[in-house]
């Protein structure tokens, strides 16, 4: 690992958190499109049995 | 292009293979720029030395929310003029994606403030045009999604947020020109790629040097490919979430 010395604690941590925001944001993503896709196949289910 | 993806079918089906491929180009883009940009190119001293590197994540999220603005404006200004719903849709699924770039461009931008100019952005944010501008951003893209939630039927929602959001887009080009029109309201450094309107002459060789132009550019196109990605499988969930509430509809209307 590089040695930045003083700013190794404000490179690094602006570099995690640069990569944990858009991992929560692709997990958000994928968890609504998850849950809309389930809502739609559960509702399409309903009515074929009706 | 637009107009052929502005059918939601064709939208499902092109979206089912663009989601994989923007996710898998833009983190291979991404993690190249992080690699370049921490390990391998020399630090800056006329940017305090190794802290530059904090540009790697900071500057491409800046870039990006101001495109997903423009974009979000876009969208918006389609589906007021004709009324086309895949607009609609494309316009609700970037606002999330903005506000949450724009939060990283600032969360990062006050890590960097904290050790290159003495203080963090939230101490400095009401006297700098830069920082109030970027702020305003944020809450219009905060702002758009609390309209949408607000009203109670989809038009007069999509109709408000609209307006907004296409008032809202004066706000990207005073972020864009703060900090070279208004140099004495701010003490962000003056832009390094494309300066817009500064009073004074840029010096010879005082632009970015291309070894890290190259590496920003990496990462702005891999974050674009990303946020792409994110706000296709959005609106992949609004058009689901719709077909989902039109069955609902038929099968109320039949009990």
């Amino acid at each position: 690992m590089p040695d930045y010395a003083d700013d190794a604690i404000y490179v690094w941590s602006i570099t995690i958190i640069g990569i944990v925001l858009p991992v929560l944001m692709i997990g958000y993503s994928l968890l609504r499109v998850h849950l809309s896709k389930a809502r739609l196949e559960r509702l399409q289910q309903e009515e074929d049995q009706a | 292009m637009l107009s052929y993806l502005a059918n939601p079918l064709r939208f499902m089906r092109f979206s089912r293979l663009a989601v994989p491929i923007c996710f898998a180009l833009g983190i291979v883009m991404v993690g190249w720029s992080l690699y370049n940009g921490l390990l391998v190119v020399p630090p800056d001293e006329r940017q305090g030395g190794d802290l530059m590197r904090a540009m790697f994540t900071h500057v491409p999220s800046a870039w990006l929310c101001m495109g997903l603005y423009a974009a979000l404006a876009g969208a918006s200004f389609v589906w007021y003029i004709w009324r086309h719903e895949l607009a609609d849709v494309a316009a609700r699924a970037i606002a999330p994606i903005g506000a949450g770039y724009t939060a990283l461009c600032f969360i990062t931008g006050s890590i960097w403030g904290q050790k290159g100019w003495g203080a963090g952005w939230h101490n400095l944010i009401l006297g700098d045009s830069r920082l109030m501008s970027v702020l305003v951003l944020f809450f219009l893209f905060l702002g758009y999604m609390a309209l949408r939630a607000a009203l109670e039927t989809r038009q007069k929602a999509a109709r408000a947020a609209a307006i907004l959001a296409m008032v809202g887009i004066v706000n990207v080009p005073i972020i864009k020109v703060s900090v070279d029109m208004w140099q004495t309201t701010t003490i962000h450094q003056p832009s390094s790629v494309i300066s817009i309107g500064s009073p004074e002459p840029r010096e010879e060789g005082s632009g970015m040097n291309p070894i890290y132009l190259q590496q920003l550019l990496w990462g702005f196109g891999g974050h674009t490919l990303l946020a792409a990605a994110m706000v296709m499988m959005l609106m992949r969930s609004e058009v689901y979430t719709q077909q989902g509430d039109r069955l609902l509809a038929r099968k109320l209307e039949g009990a």
